[in-house]
């Protein structure tokens, strides 16, 4: 004979029935939505992400200025311009200072000579113009290095004329 | 006596690994710089010591982007070019102005359009010509044959304000 339970109700003189299977507790389910998918298009989106990434080196700016219009150069030519004459050499390029007739084979050494210049010059520097004459087939990477290492040596005065 | 045997479901928790992975999802989402409408690709030239300081990227109103691409770029991609590699490497392939398309080098009398529209654009805003600039964006490996040109005829509308991108030296953030 199956066991049965019987419960009281109060005030009520007769026994009820409770089967044993009313009395279990339910046990509630937890739903979970299906990970699998997410986690592939998750690893798909990462290896995109790293195909196509392509980190490229930080680009800054060197402010210079434009000539007045129709003339050659940015700054009216005066005797006392330094003029530095950048031609082609070999692989690289040479600078060429045509006042005194010294040349550079280098960016550094050119930077060294403007810096020189610019200590000797004092309170007078931000007077001094600086004339950069570019030959048609020096590279863009050379006029850059000149145009930097004036800036670099605080000149304010930074011209460029073609020849 | 009858051994019991529990057997254990094994089940490895995915939870930190889906973390470490949107993690690195976002990392690249935040750090990986999508190509500006107004760049072309080339690649900048590098001074010794540079003085390149880095961009505001929000003032964009006040410049116009002129790009001057090598022509290596294309050299690159074939390699069975007939073409003196020295001589490509010196070769300008394109110019652009602004956003809009890019176009061969040959094609002059479109760069002195682009360039006067723009002008004529920021004059009509009511600025004036001397605050626009004009920043210029070649390829180290270009002749200056391909640059003087962009200079020259900005220099005849007007432009006053130029900047010659280049890349910032490694380690530093102001001009020392």
């Amino acid at each position: 004979m199956a066991t049965t339970t019987k419960k009281k109700i109060e005030g009520d003189e007769s026994v009820h029935y409770e089967p044993q299977r009313k009395k279990r507790k339910k046990r509630t389910s937890m739903i979970q939505p299906p990970l699998t998918p997410m986690i592939d298009v998750t690893f798909q989106l990462l290896i995109f992400f790293i195909i196509t990434t392509d980190f490229r080196p930080e680009e800054g700016l060197i402010p210079g200025s434009l000539p007045e219009k129709g003339s050659g150069a940015s700054v009216a030519v005066d005797l006392m311009d330094i003029r530095v004459v950048v031609r082609p050499s070999g692989a690289g390029a040479q600078y060429l200072i045509e006042r005194s007739g010294e040349s550079f084979d280098t960016p550094g050494q050119l930077a060294d000579f403007f810096a020189a210049r610019h200590k000797a010059l004092g309170a007078e520097a931000d007077k001094q113009a600086i004339v950069i004459e570019i030959r048609s087939d020096v590279k863009w990477r050379y006029v850059t290095e000149a145009f930097n290492a004036a800036v670099k040596a605080r000149f304010r005065n930074i011209g460029f004329a073609v020849k | 006596m009858a051994r019991t045997v529990i057997q254990e479901d094994v089940s490895m928790n995915m939870t930190p690994m889906i973390d470490v992975t949107f993690q690195l999802i976002i990392f690249f989402i935040l750090v990986g710089q999508m190509a500006s409408d107004e760049f072309l690709k080339l690649s900048p030239p590098h001074p010794d010591r540079s003085q390149a300081e880095r961009q505001d990227e929000l003032v964009v109103a006040d410049r116009v982007i002129v790009n001057v691409s090598s022509a290596a770029e294309e050299a690159m991609a074939d390699p069975d070019t007939a073409e003196d590699p020295n001589r490509t490497m010196s070769r300008a392939e394109q110019y652009k102005v602004g956003t809009a398309e890019a176009f061969a080098v040959s094609n002059q009398a479109q760069l002195k359009t682009l360039l006067r529209e723009a002008m004529m654009e920021w004059k009509g805003k009511g600025k004036k010509k001397e605050d626009l600039t004009l920043q210029i964006r070649a390829d180290w490996r270009v002749s200056f044959q391909y640059v003087q040109p962009v200079l020259t005829t900005a220099s005849e509308l007007g432009y006053r304000k130029m900047n010659i991108a280049a890349v910032v030296q490694s380690g530093k953030r102001k001009r020392d």
